[in-house]
């Protein structure tokens, strides 16, 4: 079942939380809503369930506009943030409970919510109430409610921020595997970049109710179409580096008080055409794409040393001694020989340099 | 010697002054069953003949009646309170904690606003709306009158026990497949359950222990243990084994639906605090 | 009786019940008047039996209406009567503030004492005696004043008159003699219960660690108290307060039962008086007049209270979303 959002918007009387969302999801993708919080995804994960109406705007399943259709004609599937599971019954009756409601009969019902618990490997919890089951189980019997009624759409609010960090590491692929598994088209809201970008097929990544970009994560890594999607995906964060262009003759550089980069060729003609004389400009890059090398275009001293296991993270305060300029983060491997208040080159690797205009934030 | 004083000393102040209380309800206990009782808890010769209201008649002035009679009445007015209250304040309360509408807070504010009104001045203002809805010394009157007494309290429960279900557990169930009167029937009434029965106890509990409502706009035969009692203690030479007795008739139920009632409270306390 | 109940409730019920049904009938309308369903039931009871009452007594202390309850309109002659003209009114003016003072105080400060001292033994002791402390509000009123009566009853069957006898003193008629001084503490005893409950949880839940560095510092028990913990209770304390000033000028019932302000207006307070004077007397007009002057001194107070405290800080908007 595909699902399109069209100009949707919705406002809580003078706040504006959802602004002119447009999305278009594929029948059996796994898409995640991604944003900080107060973003807008809930929200519209909501006005997708049915659950809020939108103030302007439509949503499709498939060919039908189902602004006014009820959540229960819907035909979904939701596993809410703190799993919304009913105290008063059972894990059977929790699952049983969606086919309950459509009148189906005792036995075969009972049936299909022993499958879909045996789906999320809960079958033993079936005769136990929410409140003696562990978060992990709690969540595992919430999904096997939602799929029990063999939804069109599965809805997923923060599935995993209640676990526990190695739960959460194992219930990622979990559901990564389900959903290949069952082909539902899945809608989940997430505010862990990580979460995004290891689950899902495609990202919409949202803030303040606005979409920045929807892509598939490759993409949004490494080709963000702006400063937001730049720093918000990533971990650590990329760098970034304000300074003006100039141009001599033929060639363009980037230059402010600790650094003058010659732009490589395909990037300076890209740049000259869109950008006048005297812009100012964001230079973003990764602190993988950091070298500390015996040459490069950039110096400046070591402030910290935080090692992290895999890598080394550096936190460098550009600049020859005397000037202040600003800090980077750069990953070395862990073999590095260096000591806070040593002076380094770093060599970036020009290819994977990002550059974006610093008044509209977007891409160049 | 000094520190072992010093640490019994709160037990003594404390014993000390709660010492009028074990004397009067010990003796409360002894004299309904004794004939007589010295310094309230020695007793002097066990007798059931205090409790003689249970199976003879009453003397009351000129009147004979039994006991039974004025259970009868009790519990009537009692249990009137008790279900008008869970009815009125159940729907009011869901308003409140689940719905949208103008004036919300000024409602709310309200609530509070109306546990200062004076008790005087409404019982005086009372009698006169009753009289001209021509409701005075009736039974359905002065229940609809005290009632309205427990609607702050009820309403604020309740609201309590609404707020206490969270809103992903409504939504989860129109997700399911309710429409939402039948999320409400389903899931939300089930869990305020234990509210509700805490509402009317409480209710139920106003209405028992009631005197000066019952003693002002309901006088004539249609009387209630509390006035009873109260009439009783007014006469010239009091029975207190009697009075011990009947007394004891009347408070345990109190003290039972009162116990109930704080156990259904502090249930949902415990039930909204899930993982 | 029973039918003419019925006739003037289904009268009102269908003077209500036609626009409601009309709009019912209409989808987008319908969900938009639910809330109104769900509280005209409420709004009925409080405009009947909070705000009709008030409207008439107003209307009623104006009057002379008596016990045959036809009146006229004698403007502000009630108040004046009631403020300069009743012989008895300083007298029960008098009563009324020092019962006010000193039930406020002993509810208040004895609560708040026995909060104090029970959270500070053994757990099981703390709620045996906290539990002694609740009998007064567990107990009926007429039973609670039943229990005192004898007490304090006259012959030398009451418990003080034979506590009294062992040591060959005479009984006394304490009630007659000390109506005012013993009304006090019942009643007080009532509300004390109630702060003792507040204010107990509220000791509970103040961090440990406050407690525990106060000790460290060198503070001792008594110290502790009473440089951090009352500080720290100062919300509840005013609350209290408040709420028990308003509760205790307003109160009479247990005062009625007890002496009825006997003997002879000794133990009488504004709110009894005003009782009596409008059921015993049947001076229904000059009774509300003085029911107003009630209602206008609470209210006072209210705001009052509500300044110097800033309580208005303790109502929290309602977070409540679609």
């Amino acid at each position: 079942m595909e699902v399109t959002l069209e100009e949707l918007s919705k406002w809580f009387g003078q706040v504006k939380a959802v602004s002119n969302l447009s999305l278009k999801i594929e029948d059996g993708e796994f898409v995640a809503l991604l944003g900080p919080s107060g973003c807008g995804k809930t929200t519209t994960l909501l006005m997708i369930a049915g659950i809020y109406k939108p103030t302007s705007g439509r949503i499709y399943f498939g060919d039908r506009v189902v602004n006014d259709l009820p959540p229960k004609d819907r035909k979904i599937g939701m596993v809410f943030q703190d799993y919304a599971l009913y105290p008063h019954m059972t894990v059977l009756q929790n699952i049983a409970f969606p086919l309950k409601l459509q009148r189906v009969p005792r036995k075969v019902r009972e049936e299909r919510a022993r499958e879909a618990a045996e789906l999320v490997q809960i079958e033993e919890l079936l005769d136990r109430r929410p409140s003696q089951l562990s978060g992990g189980q709690q969540q595992r019997v919430a999904l096997a409610r939602a799929l029990v009624k063999e939804p069109d759409i599965l809805l997923l609010d923060e599935p995993l921020s209640n676990l526990d960090a190695k739960l959460r590491i194992t219930m990622r692929a979990e559901l990564k595997r389900l959903q290949k598994e069952l082909g539902i088209t899945t809608i989940f809201v997430t505010h862990d970049q990580l979460e995004a970008l290891t689950m899902a097929d495609r990202i919409a990544v949202l803030d303040r109710g606005e979409l920045q970009q929807f892509s598939t994560p490759d993409e949004l890594y490494n080709s963000p179409s702006n400063l937001f999607v730049a720093g918000f995906i990533g971990t650590p964060p990329m760098n970034f580096i304000g300074a003006s262009l100039e141009r001599l003759a033929s060639e363009v550089f980037l230059v402010n008080e600790v650094l003058r980069l010659r732009l490589p060729e395909e990037l300076a003609r890209r740049v000259a055409t869109s950008m006048s004389a005297s812009a100012q400009l964001v230079l973003g890059i990764r602190p993988e794409d950091v070298a500390i090398a015996q040459e490069g275009e950039l110096e400046g001293e070591i402030q910290v040393l935080e090692p992290l296991g895999r890598d080394l993270l550096v936190t460098i305060s550009l600049g020859s001694s005397g000037t202040q300029g600003p800090t980077i983060k750069v990953l070395a491997p862990p073999t590095l020989r260096a000591a806070m208040g040593d002076k380094v080159k770093l060599q970036l690797d020009m290819g994977r340099i990002h550059l974006f205009d610093k008044a509209t934030g977007e891409a160049l | 010697m000094k520190r072992k004083l010093l640490s019994a000393l709160p037990y003594i102040v404390l014993g000390v002054s709660s010492l009028p209380f074990f004397i009067m309800y010990s003796w409360l206990l002894m004299n309904s069953f004794s004939e007589r009782v010295s310094f309230g808890f020695i007793p002097k010769g066990l007798t059931l003949e205090n409790w003689s209201f249970l199976w003879a008649p009453i003397e009351w002035g000129l009147e004979r009646t039994t006991i039974w009679r004025f259970l009868l009445n009790t519990i009537l007015y009692a249990g009137g309170i008790a279900i008008l209250q869970l009815v009125v304040c159940t729907l009011a309360a869901y308003a409140i904690s689940r719905m949208e509408f103008r004036g919300k807070t000024l409602v709310l504010g309200l609530q509070l606003l109306l546990r200062a009104f004076p008790g005087v001045l409404l019982l005086i203002g009372t009698f006169f709306v009753l009289l001209y809805l021509r409701l005075l010394y009736t039974i359905p009157g002065v229940v609809l009158a005290r009632m309205a007494m427990e609607i702050p309290f009820g309403v604020w429960v309740m609201k309590g026990f609404f707020d206490g279900v969270p809103w992903s557990v409504e939504w989860a169930a129109l997700v399911d497949g309710c429409s939402r009167f039948g999320a409400w029937r389903q899931v939300v009434f089930p869990l305020v359950k234990p509210g509700l029965l805490a509402v009317s106890l409480f209710g139920f509990l106003a209405g028992w222990e009631d005197f000066i409502f019952a003693y002002i706009l309901l006088p004539g035969e249609t009387k209630v243990l509390s006035v009873l009692i109260q009439g009783l203690v007014a006469t010239e030479v009091i029975d207190y084994g009697y009075l011990a007795a009947m007394s004891l008739f009347y408070m345990l139920p109190a003290l039972i639906f009162f116990l109930l009632a704080q156990r259904a409270l502090t249930r949902v306390a415990i039930a909204t605090v899930r993982a | 009786m029973e039918t003419r109940w019925k006739g003037a409730a289904s009268q009102l019920l269908l003077v209500l019940a036609a626009p409601l049904r009309g709009l019912l009938l209409r989808g987008k309308t319908r969900w938009k008047l639910l809330p109104l369903l769900f509280l005209a039931p409420t709004a009925v009871f409080v405009f009947f039996f909070y705000l009709l009452p008030v409207a008439l007594t107003g209307l009623i202390s104006l009057t002379d209406m008596d016990m045959r309850l036809d009146w006229h309109f004698i403007g502000l002659a009630n108040f004046v009567k009631a403020i300069a003209g009743d012989p008895r009114v300083p007298r029960i003016i008098m009563n009324t503030v020092i019962y006010v003072v000193f039930a406020l105080i002993l509810t208040v400060g004895l609560g708040l004492a026995i909060a104090l001292i029970t959270t500070h033994i053994r757990e099981g002791a703390g709620i045996f005696f906290r539990g002694v402390w609740l009998l007064p509000n567990l107990t009926p009123p007429v039973v609670y004043i039943l229990l005192w009566q004898w007490f304090f009853d006259s012959s030398r069957y009451g418990f003080l008159n034979s506590f009294l006898g062992l040591f060959g003193l005479p009984p006394k008629a304490w009630l007659t003699h000390y109506a005012l001084p013993i009304v006090i503490p019942v009643n007080a005893f009532i509300g004390l219960s109630f702060c003792m409950i507040v204010f107990t949880s509220a000791i509970k839940s103040l961090p440990r660690s406050l407690i525990t560095a106060a000790k460290v510092d060198g503070a001792t028990t008594w110290q502790v108290c009473r440089w951090v913990i009352i500080p720290l209770l100062k919300w509840p304390i005013a609350f209290m307060t408040a709420w028990h000033l308003i509760a205790h000028i307003n109160s009479y019932v247990y005062i009625l039962l007890l002496t009825d302000g006997g003997p002879y207006y000794r133990s009488e307070v504004w709110a009894l008086y005003t009782l009596h004077r409008s059921f015993d007397f049947y001076e229904f007009g000059y009774g509300a007049a003085m029911a107003m002057l009630l209602v206008a001194v609470t209210v006072l107070l209210t705001l009052g209270i509500w300044r110097v405290f800033g309580l208005g800080r303790l109502l929290e908007p309602s977070k409540i979303e679609v």
